[in-house]
């Protein structure tokens, strides 16, 4: 069992409602391949550095979960089918690396702060899902 | 003859001073230190990081933007 970061960007004409169908579908996707869903976050949207298939912004959502390359398989292989997922991108977060999830700032060029970032109102939801073994 | 001129001042790791460990692609606040007007990555020389941070500032960059998070550098 490895940890694993995964991100996803869903389209930003795509309702709230939807949304969360996607993202109980995804973590349908990890629970069935036998990984466990550590944390679960919403960043709600926000604006693209770049156009992704003609937006300009998009919802980011994140999981973080224990589990091996099949879940990374069949999740990237459900992310690329459903039509509202735009980008995606999984990585295994290294040792030093504390858990805690930093929203990036909206904001361009601003310069050397901490590590907070958590204020922001668009922010939908976050939650901590059952400790892996 | 003056040397001032070129002796260049000490530059430390920022995270070697900080004691950082990882660094966070989704860090967007931090990485903009590290990145060019045009997007590019700021070389060792000049952001003065060890070589081990310069690398994984690196790779956290291209994660970023990989995930729209930070822009592709500009072409010329
Ligand atoms: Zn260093």
């Amino acid at each position: 069992m490895q940890l694993y970061e995964s991100i996803f960007i869903v389209r930003p004409t795509v309702t709230e409602e939807e949304v969360t169908k996607v993202v109980e579908k995804m973590k349908g996707v990890v629970e069935k391949n036998g990984g466990t869903l550590l944390q679960t976050e919403n960043w709600g949207k926000r604006k693209l550095a770049y156009e992704v298939e003609k937006e300009k912004k998009g919802t980011y959502i994140i999981f973080r979960f224990k589990g091996d390359g099949k879940v990374i398989n069949d999740l990237e292989h459900n992310y690329r089918m459903e039509d509202s997922i735009i980008k995606f991108l999984t990585v295994k977060p290294s040792k030093g690396d504390s858990g805690t999830l930093v929203m990036p700032s909206a904001d361009e060029g601003r310069p050397f702060r901490s590590r907070s970032g958590h204020d922001r109102e668009d922010r939908r939801w976050s939650e901590s899902g059952k400790k892996a073994d | 003859m003056e040397k001032g001129r070129f002796t260049q001042r000490k530059k430390n790791c920022r995270f070697c001073t900080d004691k950082i460990k990882y660094v966070d692609y989704k860090d967007t606040s931090l990485l903009r230190n590290f990145v060019t007007e045009r997007g590019k990555i700021v070389p060792r020389r000049i952001s003065g990081n060890c070589a081990s941070h310069q690398r994984d500032v690196g790779q956290a960059i291209k994660r970023a933007r990989s995930i729209a998070l930070l822009a592709f550098a500009e072409e010329r």
